[in-house]
């Protein structure tokens, strides 16, 4: 990394009807580094970063690039600058292959129309070389995974001679394994002299990362920090406005009667493949049990079971004692389970629906939201308005539909409907993916509280951190097994290795 | 102003990142929204004028005479006398509005369910049929009996057609589209055999043993007229049968618990599943609702002015098509439904009775209706296209796909 | 059917057309006040034959004898009443019922309305109730029919079968006429020649036509019938792809594909006109069936293909000297 600059953005500004999404902000990108930018949800980062790409025009503001004043009127003027964007969603073919997807726009073609093939596959061939890559030019962008995908994404960049490449939020739909990989790919176009704006919301990634870290709150420049010095507290600090806690801070469980109680359970996924192999545990009232491990490995199809989103092919289910054969949705409600889902907005919440239906979305058949079929809507609003105080929902009233709430406001509106039907057993599934660091705390320290209750709490989830802070006990889950139990206190690296199946006793 | 007003305000782009924009349209796209279809229909006459002025005429006249010859001019001067012709011409309007009122419910609630029931117009038909057969037998018996049950049996049958679609969707995921399109041909060429020569509906009147229509209802089960002359197509009280089932199908789907399950299931059914509602049955039962609509609209046709039908009638009905475009216009709503279905009804009235070749090009007059009613399918077509192809971006979101891990993840 | 009053009522019909010139003067008085209706069936006024020509019919007489001309298209049967009700009420003298599936409706309005007359194209005044303002215009289609079956046979003969088809639109009774007379007249000039009936079930969609077409083809017809307006065109063509001949319907249907034999016609516009020249000279016959048969050229034959060889024209039209004369007479229904 060098200390020439080689994009400035000084003052930008830019409103959208009722909202400031930039003011005045300002962002140095020297070459040859990776610079953070590091803000919550609708904090302005994919605002500023589209300014810069040419979708959006700036109110106020300049933009500077290699010192030298520039204005973009659109995408194209962008990448003509040598600007290359990696959007959440990418923007391949699935049907063609990376070399096509990689080319395509600025296709070399061999006697004036046709697509060379040949010379297409190997120059992407040599550039996968180059960055280390590691991807197949010649395979069907269908049949490589998301990271590789992702990977395609960057090298369409860099075939237009990109030198500044924006990513946001890169990992968001990355295994962690695969995050890995991505930052070593980062790491050698540093060294490369290629310089990234890495957009993130999660701190630890960016320390790992990043050399040096902007963080924007609520669409202004807080601060512009080098890696060296900086903390996950400082940065949560910075991005929140106020102290945060990023440790859960809790007793020792006070643990009672078991209230879910899983025995040699069986399930197949939607191609007849058993995902879940013989699992049984217990959650007693008062703890919570992490269930760590990598996505795939069942936890689905464990939760979708005991839930009765689907049938189980063998095993029993008790939840409070009662016993539960193949339970329907409804029957395992009635039994007391609460239950959180991993996908809020595909299965937790009608996004349509109001704040107050989707409350609703259990007992609308029950006094005293409805008798003999008839609906009485001004009860669901009354217990909304409760629990949207209670629960400290923002952004919308009874009356707003749940898809225009924020994602960390979507996953308080489950956890209050959840937690409202005083379940006997919660099973919180990624309780708090996508969220910022504010929604997480509260999340956090809400299944505490529940479990202080007496509530027996099963927590799944793919982030280490969450489970290890989390959780009283820990089952870690590998091809639909159980493959270990531990208490809380258990080091990282332990529950690593059962993760991948490697089964080996770590010396403390 | 250099502060957010509120908290947690999102920037329209990360809005849009959430999917909540395209919450945001399908709310309006089914819930609410008029700007849309009002555009719309503006959009759409401005477009059907151009068509007239191409022709040589001027578009006002046209759709002046339009006006008057639906019998909207009646607002002006109320009488209650269907003497004059524009009180005459408001209750053919309303007659024909009664039909489409009820066809436009058939699509709008499977909608509300998240289904296409392009079905209305074979329901319609097993409706008329029913309606016919019932009310041409029994003929002995007292007013309110015969009328009542011949409604009912009618309606049962355009439900029990309507709810085969819904348990093959159920039962064996064929697509309700598909489906619906291929029982539409199928009581087409039912009710061309039963109406047509030698069939069982054929009439009896050893005079007209050639003739391809049915006999007349009996006058047991001729709906009493409220607005002109029984026998002579005067508005009976099916139209306010028909507002009864517009304030039917509201009350379902805002007041009920089962109301409640169909929307949950139309806007997600996976939510809805999660919910603890059983989806299958809401598919099966919103289908079947929806054919009872379209069966009542038959019914009422048949025993409220029709009387009889014939095989050539099968040929050229399309109610159950325009009933596509009314609740579309209507927004699946029972108020817009209400609007949708008199425009309509007004369009097709008043092309018929209101415009002469003085104003519009004789050929012309035929089709300005369907000219119409294509640009407001087409836009609004348009509308759910665009819909539609949001949603697919989300559906083509790369999802953390499930793999055998590699290496230590931690 | 029954075809009564038949010769009075021609008689009456030459006199009215004869007449149409001297009809000037006796007719001053009524000449600007008179006003003739005509109201389309559900096919509406665009399909190309049947309704198309009673509205030209409509309108020649309009301008022939100077009165006011309505036109009411009906797109279902619901428009009906309605378009009975606004002729009426524009003070029409004359509504006419452009096809029988308006007999109903007519049969209602007639009983009203005493003193205006009523005609109905295709259908008898007895069957729409016999009243003294209704008259019915009927045509003999079943000697067209006749005429061009025996064209048919001949040339089906020659080709190799004896077979012929007829593609219906729909069973309906001017429908099976053309047909009837067409099977009878086939099997005596050639005897022994088999008539292929088929119905599309619609006389709009060409594709339907073209399909039986190809069926009664597939089973051995030479020559294809079609008695199914617009539908029928497609049969025409189809015959015409493989290789076979069609005639053509109610119109003059010589170019609508290469192999036309030649079309059986059915002067609707005549008709109107008839029965608009005896309302407006006072001389309508109420009650009865004005008939267009061969003898007042009310249906005959079109165009002949010149392949046709003479001795087929010369056999032809001794048939129809035969029925003109009475000797011969074609059934006008299909028996059973």
């Amino acid at each position: 990394m060098s200390d020439e600059l080689v994009l400035e953005m000084r003052g930008i500004r830019k409103e959208f009807p009722g909202v400031v999404a930039n003011d005045d902000v300002s962002i140095q990108l020297r070459r040859g580094e990776v610079h953070a930018l590091l803000g919550e949800n609708g904090a302005g980062k994919s605002t500023l970063m589209n300014i810069l790409y040419g979708l959006y025009r700036p109110d106020a503001g300049e933009i500077r690039l290699n010192g030298k004043p520039v204005s973009f009127a659109s995408a194209s003027d962008a990448i003509e600058a040598g600007i290359g964007m990696v959007h959440q969603h990418f923007m391949l073919i699935p049907v063609m292959t990376v070399a096509e997807n990689v080319v395509l726009g600025t296709e070399p073609v061999k006697d004036g129309v046709l697509l060379d093939e040949a010379s297409a596959e190997r120059r992407v061939a040599e550039m996968a070389k180059t960055f280390n890559f590691a991807v197949e030019p010649g395979a069907l962008v269908q049949d490589i995974g998301v990271g590789q995908q992702q990977r395609v994404e960057i090298m369409k960049a860099l075939y237009r001679n990109a030198d500044i490449l924006i990513l946001d939020e890169p990992t968001a739909v990355l295994t962690p394994q695969e995050a890995q990989d991505l930052f070593e790919i980062l790491r050698t176009l540093r060294r490369e002299g290629i310089s990234i704006i890495f957009i993130s919301h999660k701190l630890k990634e960016v320390l790992e990362i990043a050399d040096r870290i902007t963080v924007l709150r609520r669409g202004k420049t807080i601060e512009t920090v080098p890696r060296e010095g900086a903390t996950e507290e400082s940065l949560a600090r910075a991005m929140v406005g106020r102290e945060v806690l990023l440790r859960v801070e809790k007793q020792a469980a006070d643990t009672g009667e078991v209230l879910l109680e899983v025995e040699d359970l069986h399930v197949t996924d939607d191609r007849g493949i058993e995902k879940v192999r013989g699992v049984s545990f217990q959650v007693r009232a008062g703890e919570i049990v992490g269930i760590a491990g990598v996505d795939g490995n069942g936890q689905t199809e464990l939760i979708e079971a005991l839930t009765g989103l689907r049938r189980a092919e063998r095993g029993l289910i008790r939840v409070g004692g009662r016993e539960l054969h193949h339970p329907s949705t409804r029957e395992a409600l009635d039994a007391g389970l609460g239950h959180i889902p991993e996908d809020r907005q595909r299965r937790g919440l009608v996004l349509e629906f109001s704040l107050a239906e989707n409350i609703a979305l259990h007992d609308y058949a029950t006094l005293p939201d409805s008798k003999w079929g008839w609906l009485f809507p001004g009860r669901l609003v009354e217990r909304a308005k409760r629990l949207i105080q209670e629960f400290d929902v923002r952004g919308g009233g009874p009356f707003t539909p749940a898809g225009a709430l924020s994602g960390g406001n979507q996953q308080k509106l489950v956890a209050a409907r959840e937690i409202s039907r005083d379940p006997q057993a919660l099973i919180a599934a990624q309780p708090t993916r996508g969220l910022d660091v504010g929604a997480i705390e509260y999340l956090h320290r809400r299944l505490v509280t529940e479990r202080d209750e007496g509530r027996a709490i099963l927590l799944v989830s793919l982030e280490l951190d969450e489970i290890l802070s989390l959780s009283d006990r820990i089952l870690v889950i590998y091809e639909g097994e159980i493959v270990g139990e531990h208490g809380g206190d258990v080091s990282e690296e332990q529950i690593g290795f059962e993760m991948v199946g490697v089964a080996r006793e770590v010396p403390a | 102003m250099s502060e957010p007003k509120r908290d947690l305000v999102e920037s329209p782009e990360e809005a849009a990142a959430t999917g909540t924009l395209a919450a945001r349209i399908s709310l309006s796209q089914r819930a609410g929204g008029v700007a849309v279809p009002v555009a719309t229909i503006v959009l759409a006459f401005l477009i059907g004028g151009l068509v007239v002025l191409a022709t040589g005429h001027n578009p006002l006249d046209t759709y002046r005479d339009v006006f008057n010859g639906a019998g909207l001019n009646w607002f002006f001067h109320p009488t209650t006398s269907t003497q004059g012709a524009a009180a005459y011409n408001l209750s053919q309007t309303l007659l024909q509005s009664t039909t489409l009122i009820l066809t436009g419910l058939a699509v709008a609630f499977a909608f509300r369910c998240g289904m296409f029931n392009i079905g209305g117009q074979g329901q319609y038909f097993v409706g008329l049929v029913v309606a016919n057969w019932l009310g041409v037998s029994f003929a002995d018996m007292s007013l309110l009996p015969h009328a009542l049950i011949t409604i009912v049996g009618a309606t049962l049958a355009g439900a029990a057609w309507a709810g085969i679609a819904g348990v093959l969707k159920a039962t064996t995921g064929a697509h309700e589209v598909i489906s619906t399109i291929m029982l539409n041909w199928i009581a087409f060429y039912m009710a061309s055999w039963l109406f047509g020569d030698g069939g069982p509906l054929q009439t009896s009147d050893p005079t007209r043993q050639t003739v391809p229509i049915s006999n007349d209802v009996a006058r047991s089960a001729q709906l009493p007229v409220i607005w002109g002359t029984h026998g002579f197509q005067g508005l009976d009280i099916g139209f306010l049968i028909a507002i009864a089932a517009l304030v039917v199908f509201w009350a379902l789907i805002n007041r009920t618990t089962l109301g409640f399950e169909v929307r949950a299931v139309g806007f997600n059914p996976d939510a809805a599943a999660y919910g603890g509602i059983n989806v299958k049955k809401n598919l099966i039962r919103a289908m079947t609702i929806s054919g009872a609509f379209a069966g009542l609209a038959g019914a009422l046709d048949m025993v409220g002015y029709l009387y009889h039908y014939g095989q050539l009638d099968v040929q050229v009905s399309q109610v159950g098509f325009i009933g596509i475009a009314v609740a579309l216009l209507g927004r699946n709503t029972a108020v817009g439904t209400f609007l949708g279905a008199v425009l309509f009804g007004g369009l097709l009235y008043g092309t018929t009775q209101g415009l002469s070749s003085n104003v519009i090009q004789p050929e012309l007059a035929t089709n300005l209706t369907y000219i119409i009613q294509g640009l407001v399918v087409l836009f609004i077509g348009a509308d759910l296209l665009i819909l539609y192809v949001w949603n697919s971006r989300r559906r083509l979101r790369p999802r953390r796909a499930a793999r055998a891990p590699v290496k230590a993840a931690a | 059917m029954v075809l009564f009053a038949a010769a009075a009522a021609v008689a009456l019909v030459a006199a009215g057309c004869g007449g149409g010139g001297g009809g000037d003067s006796t007719g001053t008085t009524q000449k600007s006040s008179f006003k003739a209706a005509l109201i389309s069936d559900i096919a509406g006024f665009n399909d190309n034959g049947f309704n198309k020509n009673q509205l030209k019919g409509l309108n020649n007489s309009a301008s022939k004898l100077g009165i006011t001309a309505i036109s009411k298209v009906s797109h279902s049967s619901s428009d009906y009443q309605p378009n009975y009700n606004a002729a009426i009420r524009a003070g029409a003298n004359l509504v006419i019922a452009a096809g029988f599936l308006l007999g109903d409706t007519m049969k209602k309005y007639a009983k009203q309305y005493p003193k205006v007359d009523f005609a109905i194209t295709d259908d008898s005044a007895s069957a729409v109730g016999g009243l003294k303002n209704e008259l019915g215009i009927t045509y003999a289609t079943q000697e067209g029919g006749c005429l061009v079956g025996v064209l048919a046979a001949k040339q089906a003969e020659q080709m190799g079968k004896k077979i012929i088809g007829a593609v219906g639109g729909i069973k309906i009774p001017s429908v099976d006429s053309y047909i009837a007379g067409y099977q009878y007249c086939a099997n005596k000039a050639v005897p022994g020649t088999k008539t292929l009936i088929q119905y599309s079930n619609s006389f709009t969609d060409e594709a339907a036509c073209s399909n039986v077409a190809q069926n009664e083809i597939g089973s051995g017809a030479e020559v294809i019938f079609q008695i199914a307006g617009g539908c029928g065109d497609g049969a025409l063509k189809e015959a015409s792809k493989l290789g076979k001949w069609g005639i053509g319907v109610d119109a003059d249907e010589y170019g609508v594909a290469k192999n036309i034999l030649t079309s059986a016609t059915k002067k609707t516009d005549v008709g109107v006109e008839h029965a608009i020249d005896l309302s407006f000279h006072n001389k309508f016959p109420g009650g009865t069936d004005i008939l267009l048969n061969l003898k007042n050229d009310g249906v005959g034959v079109g165009t002949i293909s010149p392949k046709v060889p003479k001795a087929w024209v010369d056999l032809m039209n001794n048939y129809k000297q035969q029925i003109i004369s009475g000797k011969l007479k074609p059934p006008a229904t299909l028996s059973k």
